[in-house]
């Protein structure tokens, strides 16, 4: 055993391992922190130049790429409160507030430091995890995961928002927006009103930086002063590591809840952010800054989404069961390098097993080591402009929503999720149990058919289902107290607050409108469903039913809000906010109209120095040095390293 | 439509990268890019594979084009199939290297809104299928093909979704056979399916040659929880079927065991022997290389002759064993073309026999 350790990290440390490694790690650090890739599209894209390399190099560079992505995804989501990868959602809760108060070099510190760690251990519990993972694996199957699903939703929905009725709602709205598609079972394509785009459902990029980014920069454009609200809080790096310090056995437990809950096969990648999140919330005494820039609602779930890589694992060498789409990827590695994944690979191959871990540990030091030099510097674009910045994050944002497939449908997709994530942020809606729900509304379509066919409705009396069953009332009734709790410190602060449901509501004549289309929008489809065949109608109406419920009791809540809130100055500042937002979002849809004829790379180009002589009235010397830097990042990213198929105009073309 | 790189260069982007307008040559794709259409996810069998063709493919295609890959997912390969036929650019620019949604033109899906015979084949690659099952479902244990007939009671067989050509085989097979069992779908992968095999959820399914030795033989068949019991096979011309090279010997083809069952003379007769010879074809044209139809002939004839190169290619040959741990079955050209119009020409109880087996529980 001792000797395969020490052969594993010779595999890795060897030349020209380290090198590969090494460019690894530097690649995985640009995947994570780019939204809209990830490292999946990494573990893709590397994949075929790993075919002429020995074993130990292969997987240092396609498992070093894989680790570190969600280190360096914590960059915009702290900085931008944009998720860089789908694992790092929950960190965006408390790490942007913190960055809008001048702290976001404090909150990246503690991240990378607990997101070193948690890789590190993760990777630690996993070669210690061995004997377990058969029985655990084993335990868990579809109906499991339904039911886990239907706990990770519970915990956001009811974690993430003000208002409990809304997170729910929420999570509803992403559960039926899943079901849009060719729908397996019942054989006929549900929602798509006969468009082949929708035929594969709605994208999740776009939709994920729909509805976080646009509204951070409709608020940006709108404010047009910095992401930090404040000049300078004086809290550094340092800081951030003391805070990991201080919270250790925080760190340690999520840790454990990233390495256990990643080797849950389809789930764990999506669900372990939120899952250690929730964990934070529910184990803190103090749970009043939570959402508002608790450094522990940044500590939990980066130790967790770094440990989760190591849980990953395990079950792709062991059992050739890879627990996700990047982990299926790896497994073709194995095969190109003529190794048979199976329980063999933890006795006759155990180096490379174990050279594995080391890679996992070595990729996560260097990587959080790296961006810890950098992360000062980075951190700050929060005291940059707004009017500096937003053009640079349309950029990436755009390009980030085309990656994956290439067409405008794309576009329209990222415009109409940024106008309901807008209209979501004004309304006091919560975002992240939309896109929780969108995740795993799949996964729990295929848990409940599979475990009805199996075994019968009996598939909700096993024993694992009945303690997760236990959880979710457990997390319920917390959160209810919590939200009764809320309510009548609001009423004792004063009659404005009186209403607890609506305490976030920045525009109640905008929530109300919101939520009688939402209404209007479920009953239409639970109608639509009945004439559906059994199978292809039961999850849209499991969905839509409980939904239908929880809107009507929010439309009282905001109605009643709306009638007693006095108008006032705040009203009139919402109003012109919501006007100069209207207007910047024209902008960007004037982007997609621009590239029906001038094409999509001089449409950005366009946008770039329109944006910053008229909204940013920027001298013609930066915005022509602006523009042409934009220019040359574009063609080098999207044309060179990750080439995609562009939008052409009609009139001429730029790429064939 | 012209190239109009030099406003680009105006820009200062393309100076800076160094590309420059090319003149055109007798070759077809000189200083073109090549868009690629892959009709499923990145990181799945059809991408890996897909991706490892185009990469030998390049280096044979005259004028050395770029080549730009781009998933498109959905509905069974239905997506991809759908947007190269409707709105793929007819000019050569575009083509797509997909696994064959025929199966959804054979029983007349509603979401395939074109026709495969709307597709020029540059080539194919064939797989085998083959069918395994749980040891301990067989009464006294499984040490032959033939003992999965002793079964008595149902067990339970799974598979992706109604439409998928693995459910099809599946439900048609043991319902030739006359072999009772309960059909479980919806699994997200074949993974899935061994996770659930491993747990005895399920007991029985089929997987591609690949899936079988890469995943079943390791995790299942090794172990001795699982073993195989028949390929599909390889249809001939007079109506049979023989065994395929690509597979071991002792994996008997689905004819001998029915064989086996009904008498070493029987043969299948009637719409569920039609309907199985096409599942036997779509199994020949498993992954096709095509382009929309109207694209200019020497674009056609520059890929069909790259394609025939690199299934030659001692590199590419050795590198798709290693994939799949069995040996290449090309088609080029119009062998591919040939096949696939055979395999949509469907008697008429045929396709009725098909819907019903997807409209079945």
């Amino acid at each position: 055993m001792f000797d395969a350790v020490i052969d594993g990290l010779l595999l890795v440390v060897q030349w020209p391992a380290a090198g590969y490694l090494l460019l690894g790690v530097m690649l995985g650090m640009f995947f994570g922190a780019v939204p809209g890739l990830s490292g999946l599209v990494g573990m893709a894209i590397l994949l075929p130049f790993t075919f002429g390399l020995d074993a130990g190099s292969a997987f240092a560079f396609l498992l070093g790429m894989y680790a570190v992505t969600t280190t360096a995804d914590t960059l915009s989501s702290v900085l931008l409160g944009v998720p860089g990868t789908a694992a790092s959602q929950a960190t965006i809760l408390d790490g942007y507030p913190m960055a809008q108060r001048g702290e976001a070099s404090r909150a990246l510190g503690a991240a990378y430091m607990v997101s070193m760690v948690g890789g590190v251990l993760g990777a630690v519990f996993l070669a210690l995890s061995i004997p377990l993972v058969k029985p655990l694996i084993l335990s868990f199957a579809e109906p499991e995961f339904f039911m886990l699903a239907v706990l990770g939703l519970t915990m956001v929905g009811s974690l993430s928002g003000g208002s409990i009725y809304k997170g729910l709602a929420s999570a509803c709205l992403g559960l039926l927006l899943s079901m849009i598609g060719y729908a397996e079972f019942g054989g006929i394509p549900r929602y798509t009103f006969g468009e082949n785009y929708l035929l594969d459902g709605l994208p999740l990029v776009p939709v994920v930086l729909g509805l976080f980014a646009l509204p951070e920069m409709i608020d940006l454009a709108v404010r047009g002063s910095s992401i930090s609200r404040v000049a300078d809080a004086g809290t550094g790096m340092l800081d951030g590591f003391k805070d990991a310090g201080r919270h250790w056995w925080l760190a340690l437990r999520c840790t454990a809840i990233g390495v256990y809950v990643g080797m849950l096969p389809g789930l764990g990648g999506s669900l372990v952010d939120w899952v250690a999140y929730g964990h934070a919330v529910q184990s803190a005494k103090d749970k009043s800054q939570f959402g508002k820039g608790d450094i522990r609602g940044v500590i939990a779930p980066e130790a967790a989404n770094n440990a989760m890589k190591g849980g990953a694992l395990l079950p792709t060498i062991a059992f050739a069961i890879p627990g996700s789409a990047a982990m299926a990827i790896l497994l073709s590695a194995f095969l190109i390098q003529g190794l048979e994944p199976g329980p063999r690979m933890l006795t006759d191959r155990l180096d490379i097993s174990f050279s594995l871990v080391w890679t996992l540990v070595i990729a996560n030091i260097l990587g959080a080591g790296l961006l810890m030099v950098w992360g000062q510097q980075v951190a700050k674009v929060t005291f940059l402009p707004g009017h500096f910045l937003v053009p640079a994050i349309v950029l990436f944002v755009f390009m980030g929503a085309w990656i994956g497939n290439g067409v405008l449908g794309d576009w329209i997709s990222l415009l109409l999720f940024g106008l309901i994530g807008w209209v979501m942020k004004l309304s006091g809606w919560s975002r992240p149990p939309l896109v929780l729900g969108y995740i795993l509304g799949k996964i729990m379509e295929n848990g409940l058919q599979i475990g009805v066919q199996t075994h019968g409705w009996n598939f909700l009396t096993g024993p694992v289902m009945l303690i997760i069953m236990g959880l979710i009332a457990i997390t319920l009734v917390a959160a209810w107290r919590r939200h009764r709790k809320d309510r009548a410190a609001a009423i004792v602060a004063g009659p404005a607050k009186a209403v607890g449901d609506a305490v976030e509501v920045t525009n109640p004549g905008v929530a109300l409108v919101f939520d009688v289309l939402l209404l209007a929008m479920f009953i239409a489809a639970a109608v639509m469903a009945v004439e559906w065949r059994p199978a292809a109608r039961l999850f849209p109406l499991v969905s839509a039913l409980p939904a239908i419920l929880l809107l009507v009791i929010v439309v009282w809540c905001d109605a009643r809000f709306l009638r007693e809130r006095a108008a006032g100055p705040a009203e009139d500042a919402a109003g012109v906010a919501l006007r100069r937002g209207s207007a910047f979002y024209l902008w960007m849809v004037a982007i997609v109209a621009a590239t029906l004829v001038i094409g999509q790379y001089f449409a950005l180009l366009a946008f770039v120095a329109l944006y910053l002589r008229i909204w940013g009235r920027a001298g013609w010397a930066l915005v022509a040095a602006y523009t042409f830097g934009s220019g040359v990042v574009l063609y080098l990213l999207f044309n060179l390293v990750v080439p995609v198929l562009w939008h052409e105009s009609p009139f001429f073309s730029l790429f064939t | 439509m012209h190239s109009f790189r030099t406003i680009a260069l105006a820009t200062g982007v393309a100076a800076l990268c160094g590309i420059a307008a090319v003149p055109a040559t007798a070759q077809f794709y000189k200083g073109k890019t090549l868009n690629v259409i892959i009709n499923y996810g990145a990181g799945g069998n059809t991408d890996v594979q897909g991706r490892s063709v185009l990469r030998f493919m390049e280096e044979y295609i005259p004028g050395k084009p770029r080549i730009v890959v781009r998933n498109m997912p959905g509905a069974g390969g239905i997506v991809g199939t759908n947007y190269l036929v409707k709105a793929g650019k007819k000019d050569g620019s575009m083509m797509g290297v997909f696994t064959i949604a025929a199966m959804a033109e054979l029983v007349q899906d509603k979401a395939l809104q074109v026709s495969h015979k709307d597709l020029v084949y540059i080539g194919a690659i064939g797989q085998q299928q083959i069918a395994h099952i749980r040891r301990d479902a067989v009464p006294g244990g499984m040490k032959e093909p033939t003992d999965f007939l002793k079964i008595k009671e149902p067990f339970k067989s799974a598979g992706h979704a109604p439409t998928s050509s693995k459910d099809v085989s599946i439900k048609l097979t043991l319902d030739l056979l006359g072999m009772k069992h309960d059909h479980v779908t919806g699994f997200k992968g074949a993974n899935d399916i061994r996770r659930a095999i491993l747990q005895n959820n399920v007991q029985y399914t089929e997987d591609s040659l690949t899936g079988y030795y890469a995943g079943v033989v390791p995790v299942l068949v090794k172990p001795g929880i699982s073993a195989p019991i028949w390929h599909v096979g390889v249809p001939t011309k007079d109506g049979g079927l023989v065994h395929a090279e690509t597979v071991d010997k002792d994996i008997p083809t689905f004819l001998d065991i029915y064989k086996a069952k009904h008498g070493k003379d029987a043969m299948p007769k009637g719409a569920a022997w039609q309907a199985y010879r096409k599942i036997a074809q779509l199994r020949q044209v498993l992954r096709v290389i095509v382009m929309p139809q109207g694209v200019p002939e020497q674009a056609v004839a520059d890929l069909r002759e790259a394609w025939a190169k690199t299934t030659k290619d001692a590199g590419y040959l050795a590198e798709y064993k290693k994939q799949n741990s069995s040996e290449l079955e090309p088609l080029i050209g119009n062998d591919a073309q040939e096949v696939v119009s055979e395999l949509l020409t469907v008697p008429p109880e045929a396709r009725e026999y098909l819907q019903n087996i997807v409209s079945a529980k």
